[in-house]
């Protein structure tokens, strides 16, 4: 049984797709087949984490919704663990300008997105389905967040983000999601993270996946590589650790 | 141990502090100890080589010494035997002064038979001497003569035994075969028939085989007279006026003495020997050569150019050439042998020294151990003490180290301890200041987020929700919610 995960935040800049490729690394690791759907179709970037070159790909969610190609050929293996046996498959969206400005004009059926989602599901016997969504709460996120078995709202200890989730906690309960879960993203280091933990827990009702902390490595290297992969010991990857541990 | 290792894995800096130490320490000294061992090493072998030639060269002289005086008072007694002949005695006389001598029963003419009849030679005191005449020719007037002119010889031939302790016979030989010998020794250990002038003791001066009229020795040889290995010094007598030969004065010296000079000869350990050879490489003296004394007359038969390896007999050569020097030679156990050489100028022999190399070396050797083992505990010491200071310089950072992590960490950390004012104490009194800071700038930190709040403006909150929920789409996916996610849940 697929267990679809939604990843998303209020705001823009949360470290959204940089958290969703090193989760979906790490459940590759631990043997399990992984598909990854960008739907941020407005400001793509997670293949860029993956290092999939942008010459190398020829079909996107873009073209899928369009009716030009199968949705298993705009799947592509970004990522594979020889020892475990598990892998990684993305489906990226167009980073071409006339591509956004396209989908943005013509708009699409949100149940399109729902039926690529199956469809990549059932093609690829996936373990575990990610989505990385567009901030905001737009008809294609809303339904992202419907379909998934856990929702994992980021959000940085910012007064807007605590608004704007907030906001998003309320939508995924009226939702009945199942599983919804916080994590607290770039938390400076002059905060007192249980003190965090207890505050968003206590505000939100929902529990504290993880407390990831604001560093200058992660910054420097996360947008171009797996970095929970790289420094296994780093307070970051530690995060995503317990974090796929809780999936 | 622990130290080292510490140092070795966990300090890069440290450890080039440490290998600089060593390489500006223990390498000069290994180097200078091994220069140093090899300069003395050498000179101690060079100062073993002078000593032993020294030695050689002074056996040699004391041997030369002695056979010079024999040399010395032969040549006298020739010089008295050829004056001596040329005194004119009174017919009559000599024929009276000859009628002591006396034939014996194997016709020999001497004087055992009158010496019998005044009591025995041993009863007469010293000072006498013989005569042998082989009498089956009567001796002509002539040789009555010389056995005459001869008998004032006694007290000169009995002076230069006096002074010769190695002497034993001293006798003329002239050249019609009468001898005159001296001490007195009864003609009965002459065998029957024997002519002095077929031995070596004439032959060997006689003009005919000694055309330059040189003093002759004659090579070592048993004595017939039973006083065991001697050699004969022998000069032949010429008329100084006339030129004519007259006979050969000879001079027979026991060389037991001058063997033991060779034989006594211990060096080092005592390993090392000495030996005599003859003008031919013949054996006069040597420990592991023995010469047979089987047969009176008999010479001495090993000849050491015929022994041995070739390096050996190639130094053998050298000894007959009379040449001194020293060289090296395997023996029969392939140990190599050092052997030292000086000749004896006055027979033309040599003597030679033998040393196993080993003990020649020997004392460089035992200095090269006792270098070794001060360089190497030296080496030790400096290794020790290198070590020592880098993990006292090492330690304080390690401290430091922990420290600035800890702090890194966020945790607040101890004062470090210091122990006195340098350096690197300096630099941790800074850094327990630095860490006083960041502790106190941490506390005020943390007491900063305890006021941090979080704030939610519900009212705006549900308009925004509001906004979302009451759209027809919202409606419609909140009503297939579930639908959908069991769609995706059972796909196979």
């Amino acid at each position: 049984m697929t267990k679809v995960i939604s990843i998303h935040s209020f705001r823009g800049g949360t470290g959204k797709s940089n958290i969703t490729a090193n989760i979906a690394a790490k459940l590759a690791q631990q043997g399990h087949r992984v598909g990854v759907f960008d739907c941020d179709i407005q400001s793509p970037g997670i293949h860029v984490i993956f290092g999939l070159d942008t010459n190398t790909i020829v079909n996107t969610i873009n073209d899928y919704l369009w009716g030009t190609c199968q949705i298993q050929q705009a799947a592509y293996q970004v990522f594979t663990d020889a020892a475990s046996g598990g892998s990684v498959h993305l489906v990226p969206s167009s980073i071409k300008a006339n591509d956004i400005a396209r989908i943005l004009r013509e708009s699409y059926d949100a149940n399109a997105i729902h039926n690529a989602f199956r469809e990549l599901i059932a093609a690829l016997q996936l373990d575990y389905l990610l989505i990385d969504t567009h901030p905001g709460l737009n008809e294609e996120t809303l339904l992202s967040i419907a379909i998934s078995d856990v929702l994992l709202i980021i959000l940085r200890p910012d007064q807007q983000d605590f608004q704007g989730t907030s906001v998003t906690v309320s939508v995924a309960q009226r939702l009945r999601v199942p599983d919804i879960k916080l994590i607290v993203n770039k938390i400076p280091p002059d905060y007192d993270v249980a003190d965090v933990q207890r505050k968003v827990e206590e505000i939100y009702g929902c529990p504290i996946a993880a407390l990831l902390p604001l560093s200058l490595e992660v910054a420097q290297n996360a947008s171009s590589q797996l970095f929970a992969l790289k420094a296994p010991g780093h307070p970051f990857s530690e995060g995503i650790q317990q974090l796929v541990d809780q999936l | 141990m622990n130290i080292v290792q510490n140092i070795w894995t966990r300090g890069p800096l440290a450890r080039a502090f440490l290998m600089a130490l060593l390489l500006v320490s223990v390498i000069p000294i290994i180097s200078l100890s091994l220069l140093f061992v090899r300069q003395s090493t050498d000179a101690l072998t060079y100062q073993m080589q002078a000593n032993l030639q020294s030695l050689v060269q002074a056996k040699a002289s004391e041997i030369n010494g002695r056979l010079t005086e024999v040399l010395h008072t032969t040549e006298i007694a020739a010089d008295q035997v050829e004056m001596v002949l040329q005194h004119e005695i009174d017919p009559t006389e000599v024929e009276a002064r000859l009628s002591r001598y006396q034939p014996d029963e194997r016709n020999i003419l001497g004087l055992d038979i009158y010496y019998n009849q005044q009591g025995g030679a041993s009863e007469m005191g010293e000072g006498l001497s013989n005569v042998y005449w082989d009498n089956r020719l009567p001796p002509s007037s002539a040789v009555g003569r010389q056995i005459v002119q001869t008998e004032v010889l006694d007290p000169i031939f009995a002076s230069i035994k006096g002074v010769n302790p190695d002497t034993k016979w001293i006798y003329f030989t002239s050249p019609e075969g009468m001898m005159r010998l001296y001490p007195w020794a009864s003609n009965d250990h002459y065998p029957t028939g024997w002519n002095p002038r077929e031995i070596i003791f004439y032959s060997v001066a006689e003009p005919a085989n000694n055309p330059k009229l040189a003093p002759r020795w004659t090579p070592p040889y048993v004595d017939y007279a039973g006083a065991g290995w001697m050699t004969t010094l022998s000069i032949p007598v010429i008329d100084r006026v006339s030129g004519e030969f007259q006979g050969v004065m000879s001079h027979d010296i026991t060389i037991d003495s001058l063997k033991d000079i060779a034989l006594d000869i211990h060096v080092l350990d005592g390993s090392g020997y000495g030996f005599l050879i003859d003008p031919q490489g013949r054996v006069v003296a040597h420990p592991e050569f023995a010469s047979a004394v089987d047969a009176q007359g008999s010479q001495a038969e090993v000849n050491l150019l015929e022994k041995g390896s070739p390096d050996f007999q190639a130094l053998v050569q050298r000894m007959v050439d009379g040449e001194s020097g020293l060289g090296y030679f395997e023996d029969e156990s392939l140990s190599e042998q050092m052997l030292v050489y000086a000749p004896i100028t006055t027979t033309g022999w040599s003597l030679g020294i033998v040393v196993p190399r080993t003990e020649v070396v020997a004392p460089a050797k035992a200095m090269q151990t006792r270098a070794f083992f001060i360089a190497a505990g030296v080496a030790l010491l400096t290794t020790l003490l290198a070590v020592l200071l880098t993990h006292i310089l090492h330690q304080p950072l390690v401290r430091l180290l922990a420290g600035v992590r800890l702090v890194t960490e966020g945790h607040e950390v101890k004062p470090l301890e210091l122990d006195s004012f340098n350096e690197v104490n300096r630099l941790a009194d800074a850094f327990n200041k630095m860490a006083a800071k960041v502790g106190e700038r941490e506390r005020n930190l943390k007491a900063k987020v305890a006021e941090l709040k979080i704030e939610i403006d519900i009212q705006r909150r549900q308009l925004e929700v509001d906004s979302i929920i009451e759209t027809d789409y919202f409606k419609e996916l909140e009503m297939k919610a579930e639908g959908l996610r069991n769609r995706l849940r059972l796909i196979e």
